[in-house]
Formats: structure tokens, sequence, C-alpha cells
């Protein structure tokens, strides 16, 4: 009995405590249809239009996945791999919403970043920025805050 | 923040973590390019874990090694004391293998779990350590 009990307490506890734990959903791109194209024509927060601008306003939120604002971006596949390609100038940005996350405690974000062979930066190569998903589609409202840059990828 | 550069490289792509600490729940993420406009950069495997998740040895992290991360078919498992078993669990919370080790260190078969990222349960002894891995 101490011991179904125990196995009982035991699942309760532990359950909970893993549930879903990777917070970002389509995390490694299988297909571009699972990122989401929803923004309002590329328009900023000035009402300009800047398709695919890394300002550009939004006016919903998908509760999931990655969604952009423009086409300079695209999932590609080298034959085994699925991955983001973000494509020449005016490359689109991805953005996707994390709700419920605990303030005041650390999270680990990784990302996986490449380049055409032969190529390298010396700069910030890949920028992770967040805003609060309240303030998406205010106007008069620009910028967002940098969470952290990606320098240096070189791929000989 | 704390930024870790090419912890590993795999398949061309420089794989980086950091630390983030949120001071609003529901926020927006956005990745972005921000130089060489003439040429593609290319992102994957862009992830998020509670740092408590990963970290929750109850013993100090240098009594456990695994390697290799990323893995293909196997990872190598190793400890101060005897590991009892370790569970790969996937990123929807489901345990999808458990090996029995029964010594101090053993190998885990991963050639038929889907690529991913996932938690990596070793129970050893009295404690329970966790760690992020990737399969490709």
């Amino acid at each position: 009995m101490k011991t179904k009990l125990f196995i009982l307490l035991f699942i309760t506890i532990t359950i909970p405590a893993i549930g879903q734990w990777q917070l970002f959903e389509q995390s490694d791109f299988t297909s571009l249809s699972d990122v989401t194209s929803d923004c309002s024509g590329g328009v900023n927060y000035s009402n300009e239009s800047c398709g695919g601008c890394p300002e550009g306003r939004q006016n919903a939120v998908p509760a999931s996945n990655w969604f952009r604002c423009g086409n300079k971006f695209t999932v590609s596949n080298d034959g085994s791999n699925y991955y983001a390609e973000f494509l020449t100038t005016g490359s689109t940005p991805i953005r996707q919403f994390a709700g419920g996350l605990t303030t005041g405690v650390p999270y680990r974000i990784s990302i996986k970043v490449s380049r055409p062979a032969g190529t390298y930066t010396t700069g910030k190569n890949v920028t992770l920025t967040m805003k609060n998903a309240d303030d998406l589609n205010l106007a008069n409202l620009s910028g967002w805050s940098e969470v952290a840059s990606v320098p240096n990828v070189t791929v000989n | 923040m704390a930024i870790k550069p090419e912890a590993y490289n795999s398949t061309g792509f420089t794989y980086f973590e950091f630390d983030y600490t949120p001071t609003i729940a529901n926020v927006v993420f956005q990745v972005s390019k921000t130089t060489d406009p003439l040429l593609s950069t290319y992102v994957d495997d862009v992830e998020m874990v509670l740092v408590s998740l990963l970290d929750t040895n109850i013993q100090d992290s240098a009594d456990f090694s695994y390697a290799p991360n990323p893995a293909k078919t196997h990872i190598k498992v190793a400890a101060s004391e005897a590991i009892v078993s370790v569970a790969m669990i996937n990123s929807l919370g489901q345990q999808v293998s458990t090996t029995h080790i029964g010594a101090n260190d053993g190998t885990i078969d991963v050639a038929n779990l889907a690529r991913g990222v996932y938690i990596l349960k070793a129970n050893i002894a009295n404690a329970t350590i966790t760690r992020k891995v990737v399969i490709e």
C-alpha cells in the first residue's frame, strides 16, 4: 500500500514538472507551411510600407508557431535536414509568441546558425529580440529589446 | 545574458546558447538577419528550455558526463557512482526510451530516435540528473 502511494505521489509530482518543456514550436523548421505569414501587409509603426522589415507591425499574434512578415524567408532542405533560410536583401524576420513564462527565472535559448560555404561574418549575424506581446500592434512603439546576437559564423 | 558561442560545430551549423531571464510573462521573440544582405543565412533548431530543468542535478555536475552531443547513434554516459538507468524524454514530455545501465558507465542507443531535442534523465544512486541533448 505504501509503495502504491509512493508511486502515485511520484507520478503526481514528476509529470507536471516535465510536461511540455520545449517552449518554441516547430523549432526544427520541417516545412514552409509550418511558418505562418501573418502581418498587416508589411506596415511599420508609422504606417509606412516596409514589407519584411524587422520593425514590421503585427495585427494578430498567432498563439503558436513561427510567423513571418514578408517573403524574404523560406524553409530549405539539404536532402536530409530542413532549416530556415533568411534570404538576401530585405530578409524577413520570423517571430514566435511565448506565453506564460516565469519571470525572474532563467531560460536557456539555443540556436544553430550557418552560412553559404566559403563565407564568414565579423559582426552580428543573427539577432534574437523580444517585445511584450501586448505591445506588438501598438502604434508609435518601435524597437525590440535585444536578447542576444550571434557573431562570427564561419563556414569553410 | 551569457553567450557560449561555438559549443560545437556540426554539419556546417554552429551551435550557440545563452541564458535569458524574462521580466514579462507573454512575449514575442523575433529572429532576424542583421548583416551581409547579399548573402543568405541559415538557422535551425531554435530551442528554449527552463534552465532549472536542465541543471536539476542533485550532485555536482562534474560527477556526470555524456557524449557526444549532438548524437546520431549512441550516447556514452559515465558517473562517479553507479548509473541505474537513463531515460530519454522528447519535447512533449513523453519518455521515449529507458536504458538500464547498472554500472558507472554505459552506452545509450539513440539510433531509432527521431531527430530533435531531448532531455536525458539519468538516475544515479540517490540523484537524478537531467541534460538537454540533440539527436541528429
